[in-house]
């Protein structure tokens, strides 16, 4: 925030943030669930509550311990570190400081998100606070125990793939969740429904199994919950001494890491380097090593051998190699909105286009946003790119090209898994189809001809954060202005067509039977005008941005 | 004598970045076969003047003729005429070794690529790494990859900025006697290194720059005539009075 503009998006940024935590204390969603506050609730439930929630959230923090075994250190302090006249124990100690302030900025989101349903607010925001940390001293302990040598834990895990375990845990847990949904006659009877949710609590509550597994977890659920001074401060008492014995077993305890932190850190810092250059899915994970001995598989030159052909065809390997897992959850969404367009109803033409308009959309706006294998992902290689003699607006084309054939592919296979359940079809549906095409490059275009004009994304770990999340949004706006202008004029010819048939006595059908490939045309000009831009916009990058 | 024209012809380059001025009316001619050792302090404009002239950065002020090529006028056709070896080089972590040059041959339309990138590979040493990935490449690797890229393009002017770093003392060896025989076939070298020794063996003329402003330009035996070295000095200390450290040096070292 060095210059007046810093501060502009800056205070933006911020005020972004201020609404969404004053929307979760006083928006309209803060009575949904269960009201803590409700005098009818037995304490019993209420501690059972945030007892379910604080075990859900220390679920997470062991999960994440699997992802990272031994220490993590940032980048610029490892070797400084490690190589330090400084005991393991105060390495420890040193990280689980940072961790806790960390906790304390997260812990004001939940604080956020349950202060109107907290008996005694005041009070319960300490005892989230103090809990949140306490679980994650428990992670860090978990993470340090699976990366000491010393330990049996630490030698099993040795070379074995712990990131995989950790995911397999959760998908297994996912499953068990899902399978729950499906079990239950229907969502309504898992959620409350016809069943007296509050007697089911009850009696969960009392439940002896239960709560010896979630005994631990009781002391902070407490001072969650405490509504009196008294008990405030037994509890708040009891905590602290918790937290601290905690803290320092987990320095004290820490044993032989430095091998496990140095592989855990350096691939952390792998991963946020792939991010900041802008990867996405598997690639951005870290994983773009192959095991030993697996072979690449070939992929055919699609879109040809010319210049524009090659530069699609090494967009496209980049994308078949590595970025399956975001590949698999764009068919995912792309999946949801068929399951909503089942609901739309009226004649087949209706039916037709209004599926096609709504998994077009909301598939668009969607992948266009997180299948990002375009210029983000390129910003480490603008140097050799700029250097290509290809001309700008080419390149620019070449370069989103596979991400729109893949983003097309899956609409398209969308639109026709929806009108095949429904069994509906119309003609109508041709022109649809050919227009999905020309409106995921408009859409895929704009963002990247903005994108290359103000390169600014957001990655962890990033100074300005506050700043940034202004931009981008501001960023945002100005693509949907820009889509909304060239939709806005496209609407007027084909109003000023309805018109100019009226003013001459002409058929009015003739104009609907015109209006699709005016529509095409029109979205068309505009990704013409799009890569352009774009195009403009890449001659002028400059790569000293990116490159530092 | 039979002179060539130059197949590089810088004149009179300007780049300013905001409010610093990085390069200065930077003037230099490179003819065909030759090489020419372009050395400077950390921040003289070295790889912002290679930059600009590879076609990565927009020329402000100045002209630049790539084989006859006027940069601004025909930037295709200037860039198709020319190599660039940066001195970090990037490769796109999904593409093996063979595809990245499959994919440069494509880029600057070379035909027949598929024996040529054999040979390459054999040459640097790359053979055995054919179906690796970007990302698993070291940095000496990547930086062989980086030449192997160059040398398919068949360039008549190429531009390396520090192009041994990473390299082992073989594949350094390696790297000097490509350089070479590709200057003996005809293409012009700009080969920017603060490797002032590697300067020594390969280049055939000095250009020494100081914020973004030629200080020295000849044969290092001209240097070696100037004012700037007692008869016979090493390059380091004309470096060093060229570019005024060694009155800091002094003044250091009371």
């Amino acid at each position: 925030m060095r210059s007046p503009s810093g501060c502009l998006f800056g205070l933006l940024g911020f005020l972004l943030i201020i609404g969404w935590l004053g929307l979760m204390v006083f928006g309209p969603g803060r009575g949904g669930g269960v009201d803590w506050g409700d005098e009818g609730q037995s304490e019993a439930v209420r501690i059972l509550l945030v007892q379910a929630f604080l075990a859900a959230f220390g679920f997470l923090s062991l999960m994440g311990a699997f992802n990272a075994k031994g220490l993590y250190l940032p980048k610029s302090e490892l070797h400084a570190l490690l190589s330090a006249p400084i005991s393991s124990a105060d390495l420890v100690r040193y990280r689980l400081l940072v961790d806790g302030g960390k906790t304390a900025l997260s812990g004001i989101i939940f604080v956020a998100l349950f202060w109107n349903r907290l008996p005694s607010p005041g009070y319960g925001v300490f005892g989230i606070l103090l809990a949140l940390f306490a679980i994650t001293i428990l992670g860090r302990m978990f993470s340090l125990a699976l990366g000491n040598t010393n330990l049996w834990i630490g030698r099993f895990f040795v070379g074995r793939a712990l990131g995989r375990i950790g995911f397999s845990i959760g998908m297994v847990v996912w499953a068990a969740m899902i399978g729950l949904l499906v079990k239950a006659d229907n969502a309504g009877e898992l959620f409350g429904g016809d069943v007296d949710m509050r007697a089911r609590l009850e009696s969960a509550a009392e439940s002896p199994l239960l709560t010896a597994l979630l005994s631990p977890l009781r002391p902070f659920a407490e001072l969650v919950v405490a509504e009196t001074p008294g008990q405030f401060l037994l509890w708040l008492g009891v905590n602290v001494a918790i937290l601290v014995a905690l803290f320092e077993l987990c320095a004290r305890s820490v044993g032989e890491i430095r091998e496990a932190t140095l592989t855990t850190s350096e691939a952390l810092a792998k991963r946020i380097g792939a991010m900041r250059r802008g990867h996405t899915g598997l690639a951005a994970m870290g994983r773009t090593e192959r095991k030993a001995g697996t072979r690449v598989r070939r992929l055919p030159r699609l879109f040809g051998h010319g210049k524009v052909g090659t530069i699609a065809w090494a967009q496209l390997v980049g994308i078949s190699r590595f970025s399956l897992a975001t590949t698999l959850l764009g068919l995912a969404v792309v999946g949801f909105a068929v399951v909503m367009s089942l609901e739309i109803d009226g004649t087949a033409k209706e039916q037709v286009m209004m599926s096609s308009l709504l998994i077009t959309g909301l598939g668009t706006m969607y992948l266009g946003a997180t299948m990002r294998f375009d210029f983000r992902s390129s910003l480490s290689r603008m140097e050799s790119i700029k250097s290509w003699p290809v001309p700008a607006g080419r390149l620019f084309f070449a370069t989103v090209l596979p991400q729109v054939f893949l983003i097309t592919a899956l609409l398209l296979l969308g639109v026709f898994t929806s009108l095949v359940v429904k069994g509906v079809f119309h003609p109508v549906l041709i022109q649809c189809l050919a227009l999905i095409p020309v409106v995921v490059y408009a859409w895929v275009s704009l963002d990247n001809a903005v994108f290359l004009i103000f390169p600014v994304k957001y990655v962890p770990g990033q100074d300005g954060a506050v700043h940034h999340i202004g931009r981008s949004l501001l960023l945002l706006l100005l693509r949907i202005i820009l889509l909304s202008v060239a939709g806005g004029l496209l609407a007027l010819v084909i109003f000023a067509l309805y018109w100019g048939t009226e003013l001459v006595g002409l058929d009015a059908t003739l104009v609907e039977r015109v209006a699709p490939w005016v529509l095409f045309l029109g979205v068309l000009m505009a990704s013409w005008v799009f890569t352009a831009v774009g195009g403009a916009a890449l001659r002028r990058y400059d790569v000293s941005r990116s490159i530092s | 004598m039979e002179t060539h024209p130059p197949l590089l012809s810088v004149r009179a380059l300007t780049r300013r970045f905001d409010t610093v001025l990085a390069v200065d009316g930077l003037s230099f001619e490179v003819a065909p076969g030759e090489i020419l050792g372009l050395v400077g302090p950390n921040g003289a404009g070295k790889t912002t003047s290679l930059r600009t002239i590879a076609g990565i950065l927009p020329v402000q002020s100045g002209e630049i003729t790539v084989a006859g090529r006027d940069l601004k006028q025909d930037p295709l056709g200037a860039k198709s005429a020319l190599a660039w070896v940066p001195d970090d080089p990037q490769p796109d972590e999904s593409l093996t070794v063979l595809e990245h040059l499959e994919f440069t041959a494509g880029v600057y339309g070379v035909r027949d690529w598929s024996e040529l990138a054999t040979g390459l590979l054999e040459r640097f040493d790359l053979t055995e790494k054919a179906d690796a990935l970007g990302s698993e490449l070291s940095r000496g690797m990547r930086q062989k990859l980086a030449f192997a890229q160059a040398w398919i393009t068949a360039p008549q002017v190429l531009l390396m900025d520090e192009p041994l770093s990473g390299l082992d003392p073989l594949g350094i060896r390696a790297a000097k006697r490509e350089i070479r025989e590709v200057a003996a076939n005809g293409a012009a070298i700009v080969l920017s290194s603060h490797l002032l020794k590697l300067i020594e063996e390969l280049a055939d003329r000095l250009l020494i720059i100081d914020s973004g402003r030629a200080v020295f330009s000849g044969t290092l035996a001209e240097a070696r005539e100037s004012d700037l070295a007692e008869r016979g000095g090493s390059l380091e200390e004309i470096f060093l009075r060229a570019t005024g450290a060694d009155d800091q040096d002094d003044v250091a070292g009371g």
